[in-house]
């Protein structure tokens, strides 16, 4: 561990992050055109329907426009992008490199040396099959298929084929058709029937694969009564170039199954994060969200369920942190589109420095169902007067044997709180860590053990220096 | 007392030749003109505008309605009719003209003013020409603080337009009222005005305006309404400002006939210390957006916004508020409750928005919904934008039917499941018509029952 007394604010990476190009397709030019598609499915080795997947896509997303609410994404220079570069590059980075100021957060957050190097991209140095050989092979066992999505498209074209873009089609937004004609690397998951897999699934598990792509594609099936939890990203910072992240996440949830999946994104603070996530859950599947939203600059991404078999529940909890120059567009959707159905959605979100949090949601019931249940709770606390924060929840109500329930609230950290932890001998930063920590504290309860640990010391740095 | 036009005016292309034949001083010209160079800047709203993305007007054809006074007949002398009981005043249109406009003598003689709009401008515009008006009808005179105020408090509402059907009230006025109070006068009973209209394809812009001057108290009820025939459009406003330390009550009643559509807008100003309980109801037309539209202007300010909203048959109703708080220590409270039955499909939208100054802001919001039957459609969509940190605003909105564990309850007490229905209705709106002017609860009440109660059927509501 590096000294404590030394002030990390990762809220604000001052320090950048160029890394020399050493891209090893540099061949590829910038801008998006049939071309750099055509090579990008050559290089995967790809079969010719996907292909002609990706080609549809490009011209879907050449046709649509950009949407005209949420955060501002008047600076996103589609032509000034590369839209592809391999992992080779990041792997040529050594841990050396890193600045000691990344290097020290990643020892206060107390994140394991593999990971660390993996975070930061230098993960070849370190051979994770040594490390998570065993878990690995408990899953084999279990006939769990947990693999990238373009080993799977190679060896199980059955189940991709399938399913691959049929939650989430290309023509679904312009940042949809533009991840599916351009995606590259993610997950693949597939959970045999009755199926229950005990531990979380990490990226990291795959260590030497390539995980946190630009546009990454992550397809998630638990077949009938199966239970998975996936974990995507973490609460360390993440490092990259690019300056946009478009992922798509697809998941299926067949009768009788639940699936958690639990996003921590912490990109640097000059990313554009733009999402699709969307789950369907059959009869009686669970499907459960947690997301949370801590880096990037602007970041726009609604986790939505649709709720297609009776008995069906989703739930959605979402933290956003807006810190300086940061705008996070989060929420969540739920789709009721069958009886007995319920869904909650949970919003947390903090604004300091002059943010901008926004929660943007939506509950629909469809019409002529009975017995639906929603309850959506937004809680928003600003930290300073420069920052803000805005509640868009939309609710269409096409049934009437509805229960639907929304509420909001806005404020700062109160005074008397303050003060009663102060004469309780706390000083008044540690006053303050301590009620955000309290704020999101059902949120945190929700994370695996080592993931609430690291966001709480994360909320720490992030309130460094707040006060005073 | 004139008449001030004769011609029957079509459409928007009309619009010059409508502003050339009004009797008016030249202010409001002037402001009928910048209203119409607004009107032509900006463009029909359309489904792409948030605010109007749920409520689509692109199949009315807005150049196929009438208006101008159509029949030019006399208006009828004051004093027709007698005080409504437990009205300090009373004001009708009927299709635009004023058949009835009294005030109790007492508060007349203390300076308040209930005149109409089309009375007092073509009087203005008689002294501004010089001419000397007959004995006994002048009410207000150029110079007086009351029509100072009207041209700003206009001036103001013209700043805040937003959409082209507002910018085409504000240019195509055809009659209205203005409410003014004094400084520290006191109207202890509300004022009633009544705005009818009928007929086929007539444009109806009524203009409401209340003014309370510093400290003073008053009451305001207006009522809409139309015949059971006939297809009008109504684009009405009511723009109110209540000064520092005064209080306002205000209760709009819109029961215009099914056929008939309707817009409302305006702007409200709440000054220093003073305090605006607004209460709206929308029960007729088969399209109504009605805005309500506040801003909390000073510190210490005070807004309640009540609403009840009951849509039936294939009615289409879009309801906003906004509680736009401007100035610290500010306090808002918006309470909406709506139901739905038949087709009926109603959209709430509710906003708090606060300004970067308005420090210590207390704003909550509160939207519910009945959907009475499968079939009834009911959005909410209430929002919260905050400029600041030091604030404590909260909104909430709920959707459901009628809860069969308290429809149990009272079947067991003995009623029928529709008594018991019925009983639950009145409850669900009973708390918030308990805060509307008292001579006007019996009636929101009765025209509830009757909906609630009614078949299906071809007419509307109407009393």
């Amino acid at each position: 561990m590096s000294s404590q007394s030394k002030v990390v604010d990762v809220g604000d990476y001052k320090y950048g992050f160029n890394y020399p190009d050493t891209s090893v397709y540099r061949t590829l030019e910038k801008g998006l055109t049939e071309d750099v598609v055509r090579a990008i499915s050559e290089h995967k080795k790809e079969p010719e329907w996907m292909l002609e997947y990706r080609l549809q896509s490009l011209k879907e997303f050449h046709r649509k426009e950009m949407p005209n609410w949420g955060a501002d994404l008047s600076s996103l220079n589609f032509d000034d992008m590369y839209y592809y570069a391999t992992a080779v590059n990041k792997q040529e980075k050594r841990w050396e490199d890193l600045p000691d100021e990344i290097r020290n957060t990643y020892d206060r957050l107390g994140i394991p040396e593999a990971e660390k190097k993996f975070l930061a991209g230098v993960g070849a140095q370190y051979d994770s099959e040594v490390v998570y050989h065993n878990i690995r092979a408990d899953l084999e066992k279990q006939g769990v298929l947990f693999s990238d999505p373009e080993t799977a498209v190679r060896e199980h074209p059955d189940i991709v084929r399938k399913y691959f873009g049929t939650i989430i089609p290309y023509s679904d937004n312009k940042f949809a058709a533009l991840n599916s004609a351009v995606w590259s690397g993610g997950s693949f998951i597939y959970i045999p029937k009755g199926i229950k897999v005990d531990i979380p699934l990490q990226a990291y598990f795959r260590i030497n694969l390539q995980n946190f792509g630009q546009f990454e594609r992550t397809l998630i099936i638990a077949d009938e009564g199966a239970f998975v939890h996936y974990i995507e990203g973490c609460t360390a910072p993440i490092y990259t170039t690019d300056s946009l992240h478009s992922a798509v996440v697809e998941i299926v949830a067949l009768k009788g199954a639940r699936v958690r999946y639990t996003t921590i994104q912490n990109w640097s603070s000059d990313v554009y994060n733009l999402v699709t996530k969307r789950a369907v859950a059959y009869e009686g599947a669970t499907v459960e969200w947690i997301d949370g939203n801590i880096g990037s600059k602007r970041t726009m991404k609604y986790p939505s369920v649709w709720l297609m078999g009776d008995g069906a529940h989703g739930e959605i909890l979402s933290i956003a942190f807006a810190g300086k120059k940061q705008e996070q567009d989060t929420g969540g959707k739920c789709i009721h589109a069958a009886s007995n159905t319920s869904s909650i959605i949970t919003s947390k979100s903090i604004s300091k420095d002059g943010g901008v949090a926004s929660y943007r949601g939506q509950i629909k019931v469809e019409p002529g169902l009975h017995n639906i249940k929603s309850k959506v709770v937004c809680d928003a606390l600003i930290m300073d007067p420069e920052s803000r924060s805005n509640t868009f929840p939309y609710m269409d109500i096409l049934s009437d044997d509805v229960s639907i329930e929304h509420e909001a609230r806005v404020s700062r950290i109160s005074e008397e709180q303050l003060f009663y932890l102060q004469t309780r001998g706390l000083d008044e930063a540690e006053a303050s860590v301590m009620i955000v920590n309290g704020f999101l504290d059902p949120l945190v309860k929700q994370l695996p053990m080592e993931y609430a640990i690291e966001l709480n010391r994360l909320i720490e740095l992030e309130m460094e220096g707040s006060v005073g | 007392m004139s008449t001030t036009e004769t011609r029957v005016f079509r459409g928007t292309g009309d619009l010059s030749a409508f502003l050339a034949s009004r009797i008016e001083p030249a202010w409001m010209r002037k402001f009928r003109e910048a209203a119409l160079k607004r009107f032509s800047a900006l463009e029909w709203p359309t489904t792409h505008e948030e605010e109007w993305r749920r409520s689509d007007i692109s199949n009315y054809d807005f150049d196929s309605y009438n208006y101008g006074l159509q029949a030019g007949a006399a208006v009828p002398t004051h004093a027709v009719d007698a005080i409504p009981a437990g009205y300090a005043g009373y004001a009708r249109f009927e299709n635009g003209q004023c058949v009835s406009l009294v005030l109790k003598p007492e508060l007349a003689e203390r300076g308040v003013r209930l005149v109409s709009l089309n009375e007092l401008f073509s009087d203005l515009a008689a002294e501004e020409a010089g001419k000397k008006p007959a004995v006994g009808t002048v009410t207000v005179v150029a110079a007086s603080p009351e029509a100072k105020a009207l041209e700003n408090l206009l001036r103001k509402s013209l700043e805040n337009v937003d959409n082209r059907i507002q910018a085409w009230h504000y240019c195509s006025i055809t009659h209205g009222v203005y409410f003014f109070v004094p400084s520290f006068v006191e109207v202890s009973e509300p004022v009633l005005v009544e705005y009818y209209g009928s007929g086929e394809e007539a444009l109806l812009v009524p203009e409401t305006v209340v003014i309370l001057e510093k400290g003073a108290r008053g009451q305001l009820v207006q009522r809409v309404a139309g015949d059971s025939d006939g297809a009008l459009l109504w684009n009405e406003a009511s723009d109110i400002q209540v000064k520092d330390a005064a209080s306002l009550v205000c209760l709009s009643v819109e029961q215009i006939n099914i056929d008939s559509s309707w817009f409302s807008n305006g702007s409200s100003w709440v000054n220093r210390d003073a305090s605006l309980v607004h209460f709206a109801a929308v029960f007729g037309g088969m399209f109504a957006k009605n805005r309500v539209d506040c801003v909390l202007d000073g510190p210490g300010s005070d807004l309640r916004l009540n609403g009840i909203y009951f849509g039936h048959e294939d009615q289409h109703f879009d309801v906003r508020t906004v509680q736009h708080h401007n100035a610290p220590h500010a306090v808002s409270r918006t309470y909406y409750k709506g139901a739905v039955k038949d087709e009926a499909h109603a959209i709430y939208q509710g906003l708090i928005q606060v300004a970067h100054e308005a420090t210590r802001t207390d704003a909550f919001l509160n939207d519910k919904n009945l959907i009475l039957n499968d079939g009834a459609r009911a959005d909410s969509i209430p929002s919260l934008q905050i400029n600041t940190d030091d604030v404590k605003c909260s909104h909430g909105s709920t959707t459901g039917r009628l809860d069969e564990n308290q429809v149990f309850y009272l079947m067991v007490r003995g009623y029928s499941r529709e008594e018991a229905e019925e009983l639950l209705v009145e409850g669900f709106f009973g708390d918030l018509i308990d805060h509307a002017p008292e001579p006007a609860r019996e009636q929101l009440r009765g025209v509830i029952m009757r909906r609630l109660l009614a078949q299906t059927s071809a007419n509307g509501e109407n009393e």
